[in-house]
């Protein structure tokens, strides 16, 4: 089984990756900023909640940073 | 002066006058031209107006950065750049026949997880082109080697110390990566989450840089790697892009 992590959707729908956590990072900082581990961590946390979560094939969920509106 | 003289005088003044660089020019030159640059190639994909209109709201934004030290705003600017140009320009349809899923068998924290990273991430004394690759901007101009090339899988132990790697990837810019390896390679987070009794880790994690052939790494090398962590009993992989 497998989590996918990237900053853009539609390559998740093209490969048809069973779960996909979207993250709005730009290019290379698809678990967060350099330095901010409390994001990178809360990405990391949301990736296998959605391993867990997740009930069927092309899952994808768009990671919200906690507080974000 | 003759009229040949005087030919060759504007000739050799017209050598010396720089060509004026369109607009056109100026944003593809940033797709592996004069102005290189990873974070910023995508202006090749948007229009001359869009182009202008991006380069301006980063400019402002980067403005106001400098009073208010909102870096975050900086990061949200490009990242909304970035969207749109890489936005699809038709309906995304399948390039695929099926869509595996594989239910979780039990708890997340009895599962051996592995970490896949397509950032390029290696260990320094590891180097997967050897002791004398390329560095992050030599490997710029190496893209078509690249991306006709099969890629090389560098294994990483589940207890490397993140001051050991580095990376080199010529689609993106690595030097983020090289200045923290978790943005793209999150095995010290994965680390205190099995401390922490949340997941287990397999003793082996792994890295390559996605800017290869996407033909030779479906056909040949991925089933590859899937047989060898088959081999190794990993239950879950966690992937991360670029």
């Amino acid at each position: 089984m497998a989590v996918y992590i990237r900053a853009f959707e539609h390559r998740a729908i093209q490969l048809q990756v069973p779960r996909t956590l979207v993250t709005p990072h730009p290019m290379g900082r698809t678990i967060g900023p350099v330095g901010d581990r409390t994001r990178q961590r809360q990405v990391v946390e949301a990736a296998l909640r959605l391993l867990e979560d997740a009930d069927g094939p092309v899952t994808v969920r768009h990671f919200t940073p906690p507080g974000a509106t | 002066m003759s009229e040949a003289d005087e030919t060759a005088r504007v000739e050799d003044q017209q050598a010396a006058e720089p060509t004026p660089m369109s607009m056109t020019d100026f944003r593809e030159s940033f797709h592996y031209g004069t102005h290189a640059d990873m974070q910023f190639k995508y202006l090749t994909k948007l229009s001359d107006e869009e182009a202008a209109d991006a380069i301006a709201a980063v400019l402002a934004t980067a403005g106001e950065v400098i009073d208010t030290g909102d870096l975050d705003a900086l990061s949200t600017r490009l990242f909304e750049l970035q969207a749109v140009a890489y936005r699809p320009r038709e309906t995304v349809e399948p390039s695929v026949d099926d869509a595996p899923f594989t239910p979780l068998s039990g708890p997340l924290s009895e599962q051996r997880l592995a970490l896949i990273s397509a950032g390029g991430v290696f260990d320094r004394d590891d180097d997967p082109m050897g002791p004398d690759g390329p560095t992050q901007q030599e490997s710029l101009s190496l893209i078509k080697e690249f991306l006709r090339g099969a890629p090389t899988l560098s294994t990483i132990p589940v207890d490397t110390a993140m001051a050991r790697l580095t990376a080199r990837h010529p689609g993106y810019d690595a030097r983020t990566a090289q200045r923290d390896p978790d943005t793209v390679f999150p095995l010290s987070h994965l680390r205190a989450l099995a401390e922490e009794g949340r997941v287990r880790l397999a003793d082996e994690h792994y890295a390559f840089t996605g800017a290869t052939s996407q033909r030779r790494l479906e056909k040949e090398v991925a089933p590859r790697w899937a047989e060898h962590m088959a081999a190794r009993e990993v239950d879950v992989v966690f992937l991360v892009a670029t």
